[in-house]
């Protein structure tokens, strides 16, 4: 990866994490926000990883994130409508949104085994601060329990993935 | 000297043994029978009047899963479910749809394929009269339909994994054991069943899971959320498995 789009994925990563460590208090018609937008900005990714991956492994990982995360997204969708939830948008789903663009904008610019590269490590980093928000955020603040059990439930999805994009960063970089 | 009312029963009745001549020509000796192939000339006849029996508007359709690599994927239950007996599991035909009259085309070949996205929908939607295809307009909503015909599209192309839970060589009978893939985890993760019995698998995540080990020979292929597995354990041994999708998804299984 070229040094400059490094340090812009870093720089974005610790705006992310410190963004979510912020949110302490919220809301579940927040937290349905923010699970939404986290899963759509995963199958944005995934959808152009599919397209402009370069590893055959890579373009398979990205497939399946669009897969799994438009999954999660549904029964989250399904959710909120039967709870007559509204998802309420807030400073951490924001940040996840624009974050997730700006993801985007940097790998639109690469090819070939580069785009592998920084789409892998993004993935990585950004499973690790999902996850981070999901047991220090989403999970100890949801007050109805069916949103809590879903939460619960997809946990282990995003660790496999987490498993899943390491394994791929390290084969890449051999 | 024949009258001219003997004359014109004679041209009648030569016209009506022609006309039966014709018939039996076309049709053979059973008119009715279901099994027998229509002629080239009816067949062409019949494909042009329900190309032409669509309107324009619902022919350029366009199908809003067209970009969608998974749309047929999902579509791959309801076409076991409602359209398999007759078109067969795979699209490409069945023993019951081959005696039909008209036969039931393979949805692989061209006289299928030719047809533009809209017009299988509408198809699909309205059924065709006079052969055996319903119209399921009352049954499936739009999105069902256009993933039908993205599964018509994939026919082709379907590998044999891609309907593997589909084509389960465990047959009839109840399970012994059900093992349930929730959480990203098979639970319970260790089970233990008798040489012969039947195990099923029941996804219940809201994604693909799969039940995979070389070893074992067991292969599910990817099940859709609320699809079901059945393996009928053959060979005793203890079998550890995976799902492929999602590492640190594991079981293992008891045979004895």
């Amino acid at each position: 990866m070229k040094p400059t789009v490094c340090v812009l994925v870093a720089a974005g990563s610790f705006a992310l994490l410190s963004s979510i460590a912020q949110a302490q208090n919220v809301t579940d018609a927040q937290i349905a926000s923010i699970v939404v937008t986290a899963n759509q900005v995963d199958i944005d990714a995934g959808k152009l990883a599919e397209s402009q991956a370069s590893s055959p492994e890579v373009k398979a990982f990205g497939k399946q994130m669009v897969t799994d995360h438009t999954g999660v997204n549904k029964q989250a969708t399904e959710l909120v409508t039967r709870l007559k939830v509204k998802p309420e948008d807030n400073a951490t789903s924001k940040s996840l949104a624009s974050g997730g663009e700006d993801n985007l904008k940097q790998l639109k610019q690469l090819k070939g085994a580069a785009f592998d590269r920084a789409y892998v490590d993004h993935e990585v980093a950004y499973h690790q601060q999902v996850l981070d928000a999901v047991d220090k955020t989403l999970i100890p603040n949801a007050q109805n329990a069916d949103l809590k059990a879903l939460l619960v439930k997809v946990r282990p999805a995003f660790v496999a993935h987490l498993e899943h994009a390491k394994h791929l960063q390290s084969s890449l970089t051999k | 000297m024949a009258s001219v009312r003997t004359r014109v029963t004679l041209i009648l009745l030569v016209a009506v043994l022609g006309a039966a001549a014709a018939l039996y020509v076309v049709a053979g000796s059973r008119p009715f029978a279901a099994d027998r192939a229509p002629g080239p000339v009816e067949t062409a006849i019949a494909r042009r009047l329900v190309r032409l029996s669509i309107p324009r508007s619902e022919r350029e359709a366009a199908n809003p899963f067209a970009r969608d690599e998974n749309a047929w994927r999902t579509a791959t239950d309801h076409f076991a479910e409602h359209c398999a007996v007759c078109h067969g599991a795979d699209g490409r035909g069945s023993a019951i749809g081959s005696h039909m009259y008209p036969p039931v085309p393979d949805l692989a070949g061209p006289a299928i394929q030719q047809f533009s996205d809209g017009a299988l929908f509408s198809i699909i939607q309205n059924g065709v009269r006079w052969t055996g295809m319903p119209a399921f307009r009352s049954t499936d909503d739009a999105d069902e339909i256009w993933k039908l015909v993205s599964f018509v599209r994939h026919v082709s192309a379907l590998k044999p994994a891609d309907l593997a839970h589909h084509n389960s060589d465990a047959g009839g009978g109840a399970a012994a054991m059900t093992v349930v893939m929730d959480g990203t985890g098979f639970q319970p993760a260790e089970v233990s069943v008798r040489a012969g019995d039947i195990v099923e698998w029941v996804n219940k995540d809201p994604f693909p899971h799969n039940v995979s080990a070389d070893a074992a020979g067991l292969h599910s292929g990817d099940l859709e959320p609320d699809r079901t597995w059945r393996y009928r354990a053959a060979a005793r041994g203890t079998f550890q498995y995976v799902c492929t999708l999602h590492p640190g998804m594991a079981g293992v299984l008891h045979v004895k």
